[in-house]
């Protein structure tokens, strides 16, 4: 039987990836994968914690983790939808993606 | 979930008009003065200004009314309000003088400006964590574009880029913790988790690790250490009227929802977290004072100051009382003036040039005396002198804190900690006003200031020196701001 905790573990390794991949990778397209992966294994938790709710007074699950996911979608969307835009702005003016080569801003 | 129409137009009334004011600014840049490239962002700047004054005006009419569990409209909300409304107005004003330098895009700045202030009215009035993150992205989102506004220019991408991934990674963070927190109390509601968090019980490792990461997802907001790391760069790099704006209205916005989420959601049980705060205010303190003394950059130098304030600002978050919530709302509306007059001054000495080094102050006095007045009130402002209204707002804190201190060693650590920063901050900022007096500058002519210009810094000035005189009427406010958070 797949319980809570399996859900929990599997959302907490895709989490620890997408932030090795955000500290390791150097390209900026997969550095934002993988904070998409970060946000997705928040989604994951999210939905899994609300379906192992237990019912309340009235012998339902309101169901809040679920309709929250959508708002992250939405927002990760948007969020997304910025960032190439400024990855663009960044390759045509600099000629890179690599976020190594954008380091001039240091005392 | 039942939503009564009335009260939601009640709570989010300001939000409503703001998105209203966007809307017509659009169609204004769409409709009036299509084919000449000054006729619609002038007539859209006008229509902002317009339409912020009428909002802000509006505003001193709100009255405290009972929330709901989607959103509230309480005294610190309508305090917030105000200032994050006000803040809109001084950046539009202060981007007068910029925005000659975008070369596309005029007319969308005072519209991205216009939805961040939507966003930040929005996070005063949270009360739940759906609310919040979606307020919070709604500001971060449009504040990524706004750093990223001059793509010709490599720095302000650079600033762009830094700021989206640090940006996407915070914001991972916290819903990542609000998943757990949600997953140990079976809702969003701050009065819910509330019930559940001071049950009386130890908190849940799953609780703790929510909070904590919620915490986390707000510290890269405000600059805390160690989530402080992309606030020099992005300050540097973003054209000046959005550094200012990042500087005030971003970093407030970060300041309300830790303080619904530290003094509402936490409540008493913040004070098993208070060695954690203190020693996150200690580190903060420590790195911003002393990250800010090798600057060379004007910006950059204030992105380290910015990260010292918030190390005083934490100070109060760790002290948890009532005193010390109503020094954090007097403490952030004398940093709005402070701030706004630095970067004005900023923006006129940088004139046409892209970068703010520290030798463009130099011989200040002698090209403008005007200016060198008010860029040395602005800093003795932020350094805490008297008879200024950063003294009183640092003073404001240390006590509240003091009043801790008498039975926390680690606050006691803290206070001591944070007069020392104090003694080190005024070095900093006193360097900076000798360059205005003893070096001369390497351009002599004459700046040239607008009237407009002039009547902001005025004001300004005035705000700064009478707050520092006469503070009972805000005190006042603050305290009623803050009374409703308990």
């Amino acid at each position: 039987m797949i319980g809570l905790e399996h859900y929990l573990y599997l959302s907490g390794v895709v989490f620890t990836l997408g932030l090795c991949g955000v500290m390791m990778r150097r390209n900026v397209i997969l550095v934002l994968m993988g904070v998409e992966i970060m946000l997705n294994a928040a989604n994951l938790a999210l939905v899994a914690f609300n379906k192992f709710m237990l019912p309340g007074a009235d012998g339902t699950v309101a169901p809040d983790g679920q309709v929250f996911v959508f708002f992250t979608i939405a927002v990760a969307a948007a969020e997304v939808a910025v960032a190439l835009v400024i990855a663009v702005a960044l390759f045509r003016r600099l000629d890179t993606v690599n976020v190594d080569d954008v380091a001039n801003l240091r005392w | 979930m039942e939503i009564d129409t009335t009260q939601l137009f009640a709570v989010f009334g300001t939000e409503v008009k703001l998105a209203v004011l966007a809307l017509v600014l659009i169609l204004t840049d769409l409709f009036i003065g299509k084919g000449k490239l000054t006729g619609p962002a002038d007539a859209v700047r006008l229509v902002t200004f317009l339409g912020l004054g009428l909002v802000l005006a509006d505003s001193f009419t709100l009255v405290p009314v009972l929330g709901a569990d989607w959103g509230t409209l309480d005294s610190f909300a309508i305090y917030f309000k105000r200032f994050f409304l006000v803040t809109a107005l001084f950046i539009m004003g202060l981007s007068g003088p910029y925005e000659a330098r975008f070369p596309a895009g005029r007319a969308e700045f005072p519209i991205l400006i216009v939805f961040t202030t939507l966003g930040m009215c929005m996070l005063a009035s949270v009360n739940d964590f759906v609310t919040l993150f979606v307020g919070l992205e709604l500001v971060t989102i449009t504040l990524f574009l706004l750093a990223a506004f001059r793509p010709q220019l490599p720095r302000s991408i650079e600033a762009g880029i830094k700021f989206v991934i640090v940006g996407a990674l915070a914001a991972a963070f916290l819903v990542y913790g609000l998943a757990f927190v949600y997953g140990s109390t079976g809702s969003f509601g701050f009065a819910e988790v509330s019930a559940v968090v001071n049950n009386g019980e130890p908190m849940s490792g799953a609780l703790t690790f929510g909070l904590l990461m919620v915490l986390v997802g707000l510290s890269f907001k405000i600059g805390v250490v160690p989530f402080h790391v992309w606030v020099p760069d992005v300050y540097q790099g973003a054209p000046t009227p959005v550094t200012a704006f990042l500087s005030v209205g971003s970093k407030a916005a970060g300041v309300v929802l830790l303080m619904r989420v530290v003094y509402t959601v936490l409540g008493p049980a913040a004070s098993e977290w208070t060695t954690l705060l203190a020693g996150l205010a200690g580190l903060t303190l420590i790195m911003g004072n002393l990250g800010a003394i090798p600057q060379k950059d004007l910006k950059r130098f204030l992105g380290y100051s910015g990260i010292a304030h918030a190390g005083f600002l934490m100070m109060a978050f760790a002290t948890h009382t009532q005193d010390s919530a109503t020094a954090i709302l007097f403490y952030m509306t004398t940093y709005l003036f402070a701030n706004i007059a630095a970067f004005l001054v900023i923006v006129v000495v940088s004139r046409t040039a892209d970068d703010a080094g520290f030798d463009r102050i130099n011989g200040l006095r002698d090209r403008s005396p005007f200016l060198a007045i008010v860029f040395i009130i602005a800093m003795l402002s932020l350094a805490g002198v008297p008879p200024t209204a950063g003294f009183i707002a640092k003073f404001m804190i240390l006590r509240a804190a003091m009043e801790q201190a008498m039975h926390d060693p680690a606050m006691m650590a803290l206070v001591v900690l944070g007069l020392v920063m104090i003694v080190v901050g005024l070095y900093y900022y006193l360097c900076v006003i000798k360059r205005v007096f003893m070096r001369d500058a390497k351009d002599t002519s004459v700046l040239e200031i607008s009237g407009w210009t002039k009547g902001l810094l005025l004001l300004c000035v005035l705000v700064i020196v009478v707050l520092g005189c006469y503070q009972a009427p805000l005190v006042e406010l603050a305290g009623e701001g803050a009374s409703s958070l308990f």
